[in-house]
């Protein structure tokens, strides 16, 4: 006998659940659970009688979805009760989705700047080898996408393992095909550079200054949660006193000084497509936070802040 | 039984539910009033250049030349349709601004760009079973105008959601082979067209681009029209058949 987080004394032992396919209605089979008493043993269980990994797993109880890391009594499940289930789909990693789409455009950029002759004019390839712009760029564009790798592995904590394989044909495509096309302008032997320095070490030095942010950013946000919880907290400190998401801003302030630097606009419509996505990446953070904050219950209020732009939007 | 569950995906956050552009978000009356005006503007344009196309067949006319009669006002009721990004954006229509804009890019592309700029797409007979194939889908806009103004006539609906069977497909053959004509007047005149070097360094072959269209075209039409039919077997199916009658 112990205190359950429901606060009952004495939690009556669960024998049984029943499975129902949410989307039909129909019975799928029983969960026969003998000494489970975890929503992650209860998936176990199932992974082994269905067939489905774990991942794929979505169970509701009383319009609540079943989360890992929880036990059947704090949803006060029953012997015999149904619990509606829906498969997710085949699921894959976030690190792995990450991985693959960020060394997309690190490598195809590189394989550009070999100017390979079925892509470019190799009587212009001889006569305008890369230039120092040009080297800049991609010394920049590979130290973006390693850094983005790095975090991946060793900074980020993502809050859900796995999202829908799908989606990782989805990004792939977008990231590697903004990797081709900013490669191939930028390593075209017919690149024009800027014609100023200021323009070139502006955008270099705001680069490398977002850059730096951005990284800050993420430091902050890993602090927030213990390594293996999927605790949110409050972000603060440095930007995210004046906005929810400095680091998609920073993200968007990187490319733009990167299209500066090397005068481009395949770099302007990358930073655009980036941007409009993580705007609204932002605003949805941005009003999770809200909701999640509210200041009742002895929760924090969530103060008051700019969604994406600091002092601005 | 548990096999069947394979089947099931993660339900999208970009599945567009693809209302009609007419379904307004808010029951402002005043907006509900140029909503209608608004649709039943664009349904008198359509039928102005329905009417314009048949009677130069009439008057004798060839189909070289029936660009002539019909193109400027083609243009304008077309750009017209414009405004219904506006109305998605500014948020008086529920569809999502995604939805619309390919709803408006394909028209767009061929009558404000392919045929306005190139002759061999206005000489072709493609221009005239596309305008008209267009003015005939256009009832569409009567049929919003009627529910914005609280009516629904069993005729409207049933137009609406019966004409696409003929005249999506015939249509977007139409627009294929208007934008197969004008290949040749691109390559030769480089329209639209940005060659490097440049200091944007980004170069553009509108040539390539309206090749890759021809590609791209039929799954469009595939989309739109399975789209189209699961619609009209959701309305008309017989419930609303005998709450119509």
């Amino acid at each position: 006998v112990s205190t359950q987080s429901t606060g009952v004394a004495f939690y009556p032992f669960v024998r049984m659940v029943k499975v129902v396919s949410k989307r039909s209605n129909r019975e799928l089979g029983e969960i026969d659970l003998k000494t489970a008493t975890t929503v992650n043993e209860l998936k176990k269980q199932w992974q082994s009688k269905s067939k489905l990994a774990v991942a794929r797993h979505r169970f509701e109880y009383n319009g609540v979805v079943l989360e890992d890391g929880k036990s059947l009594a704090d949803y006060n499940i029953k012997d015999g009760d149904s619990l509606l289930f829906r498969d997710l789909g085949p699921q894959v990693g976030w690190t792995t989705v990450y991985v693959v789409e960020y060394a997309g455009p690190l490598i195809l950029y590189a394989l550009l700047s070999l100017r390979p002759s079925f892509i470019y004019n190799s009587s212009d390839v001889s006569k305008h080898p890369l230039g120092y712009v040009q080297l800049i760029s991609l010394a920049c564009w590979s130290f973006h996408f390693i850094k983005r790798i790095l975090e991946t592995l060793f900074v980020h904590k993502f809050s859900k393992g796995t999202m829908p394989l799908s989606f990782l044909f989805r990004n792939s495509a977008y990231y590697w095909s903004m990797g081709v096309l900013v490669g191939y302008f930028h390593n075209h032997p017919l690149y024009t550079p800027p014609n100023n320095v200021i323009q070139l070490y502006l955008g270099l030095a705001l680069f490398l200054l977002s850059e730096v942010g951005n990284f800050v950013c993420h430091l902050i946000l890993s602090n927030l949660r213990p390594a293996g919880t999927r605790v949110r907290g409050i972000p603060r400190g440095f930007l995210f006193e004046y906005c929810s998401c400095p680091n998609y801003f920073l993200e968007v302030t990187a490319w733009l000084s990167f299209s500066l630097m090397t005068s481009s606009l395949p770099g302007l419509i990358f930073a655009a497509i980036g941007g409009m996505t993580m705007f609204n990446w932002a605003v949805v953070r941005h009003v999770k936070y809200i909701k999640e904050f509210d200041g009742k219950e002895g929760r924090e209020k969530y103060p008051r802040r700019k969604i994406f732009v600091p002092f601005l939007l | 039984g548990i096999n069947a569950e394979y089947g099931a995906r993660v339900q999208s956050t970009h599945t567009s539910t693809m209302k009609s552009p007419s379904t307004p978000s808010a029951p402002n009356p005043l907006v509900n009033y140029y909503l209608a005006a608004f649709n039943l503007l664009s349904g008198v344009g359509w039928m102005v250049v329905l009417y314009l196309l048949i009677s130069h067949y009439v008057n004798g006319g060839n189909y070289s030349t029936a660009y002539e009669n019909v193109g400027g006002v083609l243009f304008v009721v077309q750009s017209i349709a414009l405004m219904e990004v506006v109305h998605s954006l500014v948020g008086i229509v529920k569809t999502p601004v995604m939805t619309v804009l390919m709803q408006v890019y394909s028209r767009l592309l061929c009558a404000c760009v392919v045929t306005y700029r190139i002759p061999e797409a206005q000489q072709s007979f493609a221009f005239t079973t596309m305008a008209g194939l267009w003015a005939v889908s256009e009832i569409r806009y009567f049929y919003y105008a009627a529910n914005l103004l609280g009516l629904s006539p069993y005729i409207l609906l049933w137009l609406r959601y019966s004409l696409f069977l003929v005249c999506y497909p015939l249509g977007a053959g139409s627009e294929w082979l208007v934008m197969f004509t004008s290949l040749p007047y691109i390559s030769r005149t480089n329209l639209l067209s940005v060659d490097l070097p440049n200091s944007y360094n980004f170069a553009f072959s509108f040539y390539y681009f309206i090749i890759s269209q021809l590609f791209v075209w039929p799954f469009g039409l595939y989309i739109v029209y399975t789209h189209m039919l699961r619609q009209r077997a959701r309305n008309l199916s017989s419930p609303e058949k005998e709450k119509a009658n």
